[in-house]
């Protein structure tokens, strides 16, 4: 017999197989729901339901979206002849809250991952070039996290995007807002001599 | 003032995967602990203190703490980011090759100060000048070597009768070289050329900035990268998938000539 009622456990289960989220926390979660409003927890059942079912992936960027094409897409106000490439959809809304790109987006969906395994062929890489290939895209904005993975995956893109002739641009890296230099990493301070700009 | 949980260890980061939302844990290769594990908390976080100092293929100094589970990272420095090789694609991707050839066959709290210090010298090597084949295959051979599989080149590992300057055969189960005779017999048996084998005795006894030196054409070249990558598939038991990328992205290099792999000249040199 288990100690657990079956709804529950299945629900911790179910939490379990979530990133991030251990036994502990799920079983924490499942009964921190199991005394919530009722109202909620329909709220919560809906939202989970119409996640899959309403959203699709815009055929021109591949951000997740509501419609196909997206919204950034759509908009005839959007500069057409920049696209900035990130490895994730959550990479975009904070560069939508910058203000400063009014350009398009194409979505990856991961990077370049060589000791895993994962390649060109896994991510959306062959989709960006028939965007780039139609002659009206003149700046493309790498974007991908600075890191091994991402600068490999960037490296990578700019070694298919040159040969086109399109301007190729790469996110800045240097040191973040509030830091302080004596706590700087000789990587971060080097690149941000690197990119340093006239004052 | 540290407790006797505190340890120092400087190491190179072979991986690191993601845990909650803004910790990693991190693969670290050591001369003194080994290959070992451990959380680093907040280095996904933008303007993380150790963000930089847990990325792959960055040699640092780490402050860790033992714990019950896996150990935890609290300070580190690093001592050497390879911003040359971590600047290129084709070094880059080399680098990963190379950490996860070791990382493939050490075992978690194993220490090889020898497989170290030689990972170490060929990250700074690939850093400082480059990396092109000798390199590549120099490291898979010397790599066996350092985990107890060196190949035997002497005389014939079957019969044990030495080796005439004819083709011979050389079998990853074996071990090593076979005579023409013994090979009949060894079905995984490939053969193996005179100049092969004499660069591969060379390369046993040489160091590595003398390995890259060595002149050869395209076939000699493959000969060697069968062999060498027979012989590394054989004693792992599998297949290193950073190879994949590599052969992806040197065959990329000859159709668009564009990136740094496509400087390397012998592969557009002509027999």
């Amino acid at each position: 017999m288990s100690i657990t009622a079956e709804p529950i456990a299945r629900l911790v289960q179910a939490l379990g197989k979530l990133p991030g989220m251990g036994p502990k926390s799920a079983q924490r979660l499942a009964y921190h729901l199991l005394l919530s409003p009722d109202a909620e927890i329909e709220e919560l059942a809906a939202s989970l339901l119409s996640l899959k079912g309403s959203l699709v992936f815009c055929s021109q960027c591949f951000n997740v979206a509501d419609s196909d094409p997206c919204s950034i897409c759509a908009d005839p106000q959007r500069d057409r002849t920049v696209i900035c490439i990130v490895e994730r959809p959550s990479d975009i809304p904070p560069l939508e809250r910058t203000g400063k790109l009014d350009g398009l987006y194409h979505v990856l969906h991961g990077c370049l991952r060589p000791a895993r395994g994962i390649g060109p062929d896994d991510i959306r890489i062959r989709e960006l070039l028939p965007r780039l290939r139609s002659g009206e895209v003149k700046e493309v904005i790498l974007a991908t996290n600075p890191t091994v993975e991402g600068e490999t995956t960037a490296m990578y893109i700019r070694q298919l995007v040159e040969p086109l002739g399109i301007k190729v641009t790469k996110l800045a890296r240097g040191l973040p807002y509030g830091a302080e230099l004596e706590y700087a990493d000789e990587m971060t301070l080097g690149q941000a001599i690197n990119s340093r700009q006239e004052f | 003032m540290g407790s006797s949980r505190d340890y120092q260890a400087e190491g190179i980061v072979l991986r690191h995967s993601v845990i909650g939302e803004r910790d990693k844990i991190v693969t670290l290769f050591t001369p003194d602990e080994g290959k070992f594990s451990a959380v680093a908390r907040g280095a996904r976080r933008p303007g993380s203190s150790l963000g930089p100092s847990v990325e792959m293929l960055t040699y640092g100094r780490f402050q860790c703490v033992r714990r019950r589970a896996l150990d935890l990272i609290t300070q580190a420095t690093i001592l050497d980011s390879f911003s040359n090789l971590k600047a290129d694609l084709w070094r880059m991707s080399c680098g990963l090759y190379a950490c996860e050839l070791v990382d493939s066959s050490t075992v978690d709290g194993a220490p090889n100060r020898p497989l170290f210090e030689f990972l170490l010298e060929a990250l700074m090597e690939i850093d400082r000048v480059g990396c092109d084949d000798n390199v590549l295959r120099f490291f898979e051979l010397r790599l066996l070597e350092h985990i107890g599989f060196r190949p035997s080149l002497g005389c014939c590992v079957s019969c044990g009768s030495s080796l005439r300057p004819v083709e011979n055969s050389l079998s990853a189960t074996m071990g090593g070289a076979l005579c023409p005779d013994c090979a009949r017999s060894c079905p995984d048996a490939k053969a193996l050329s005179v100049s092969a084998l004499k660069v591969l005795r060379f390369w046993l006894g040489c160091r590595l900035d003398v390995a890259r030196r060595v002149k050869m054409g395209t076939a000699l070249s493959c000969e060697l990268e069968e062999h060498g990558y027979r012989f590394v598939r054989n004693v792992l038991q599998r297949d290193i998938k950073s190879r994949a990328w590599l052969v992806r992205l040197r065959s990329e290099a000859l159709l668009t000539s564009t990136s740094e792999a496509s400087t390397i000249p012998r592969w557009f040199e002509a027999e």
